[in-house]
């Protein structure tokens, strides 16, 4: 990660916050998210002659994914539920992996990752 | 992402640690309520301890306690061996047994004292691990814990290890984890507060119409 020349008092370069709803729905809750990022791939498709010669290929974006680590409070909130939801930059997510809670003085940090959801919840 | 609004006392939170870090580095002595005294090192925690002294062993403490964790930190430290080194810690004593006691009555002044020794250790712990309430079984001393990371790693003896600030010792057992495993999550001690403070703001409303 870069080193931004100025920090002027909001959250350091990489880090961002994130209103994830839990999967059953309700109120989001918003969580510091550092070391945010998604990948962004295609996927190609890829077409031979007989010959086994390159014939063409086609490609395809795939899913956006991405990964994160959230801060949380232990005595306010818990650490988000597998298939929580968040948008960011137009794009819907939802948590596909939440790891264990690393904690210290009442705050806890947690490593999650997460897939592009194709159809957003209503 | 929209643009954050500035999250008041990020700014000074980050600086404090930073000051904190780097500063650690340039070796100066600190000061205990004007005192002068060194930076605490494990050398000094394994004196404290001996002497069960409560500003780390837990508990109440009184005149005598602070002018004893005073004496410990002090440059002017040594094991009281011989004549001349009870005559130095004497001169100590009666040097600082008023000037460690700020306050407008005997107990404002021992608790000030108390405190200025507390935020001392704090601050020297800044980049502790916090723990998270729950001990862990031991089956050696911490010590050997960190001359082992920090003296094994870079190739430091014992008396190097112990000798070392703890706010130089924390970061380099820091920066060892991270070598090993990038993946570890750390925690700064002051803006990791501020944020969770304004994050906890802006979860409020939310919450207040859960209850």
């Amino acid at each position: 990660m870069s080193t931004p020349i100025v920090n002027d008092g909001t959250l350091q370069f990489g880090s961002r916050v994130l209103a994830i709803t839990p999967p059953a729905g309700g109120s989001p809750v918003s969580f510091i998210a550092d070391d945010y990022s998604v990948n962004s791939a295609g996927a190609v498709t890829k077409a031979y002659d007989e010959d086994n010669a390159p014939r063409g290929s086609v490609m395809t974006r795939e899913f956006k994914e991405g990964s994160a680590t959230l801060q949380f409070q232990t005595s306010a909130a818990s650490a988000p539920a597998l298939g929580s939801t968040f948008t960011e930059d137009a794009v819907t997510y939802y948590l596909t992996s939440v790891g264990d809670a690393r904690v210290a003085n009442g705050l806890g940090k947690i490593s999650v990752q997460f897939l592009e959801r194709i159809i957003t919840p209503a | 992402m929209p643009l954050l609004p500035p999250i008041e006392g990020m700014a000074d939170a980050v600086n404090k640690e930073r000051v904190i870090r780097d500063r650690s580095f340039l070796g100066f002595n600190e000061r205990i309520n004007g005192i002068e005294v060194k930076p605490l090192t494990s050398r000094h925690i394994l004196h404290l301890d001996e002497i069960e002294s409560p500003f780390t062993m837990g508990g109440d403490f009184d005149a005598f306690d602070v002018i004893s964790f005073l004496w410990i930190v002090s440059p002017k430290f040594r094991p009281l061996n011989r004549f001349s080194d009870a005559w130095t810690h004497y001169r100590f004593v009666r040097s600082v047994s008023k000037s460690a006691f700020k306050g407008e009555t005997p107990e404002d002044a021992l608790e000030n004292a108390g405190q200025a020794i507390r935020d001392y250790i704090g601050e020297s712990f800044t980049d502790g691990s916090g723990g998270n309430g729950e001990r862990s079984i031991s089956y050696f001393s911490w010590l050997a814990g960190s001359v082992a990371i920090v003296g094994g790693h870079f190739g430091w003896s014992e008396d190097t290890v112990l000798d070392l600030p703890i706010k130089r010792l924390l970061q380099y057992t820091r920066a060892i984890n991270i070598i090993k495993n990038p993946e570890a999550k750390l925690f700064n001690k002051y803006s990791d507060q501020v944020r969770q403070d304004f994050i906890n703001n802006l979860n409020a409303p939310a919450n207040e119409r859960r209850n």
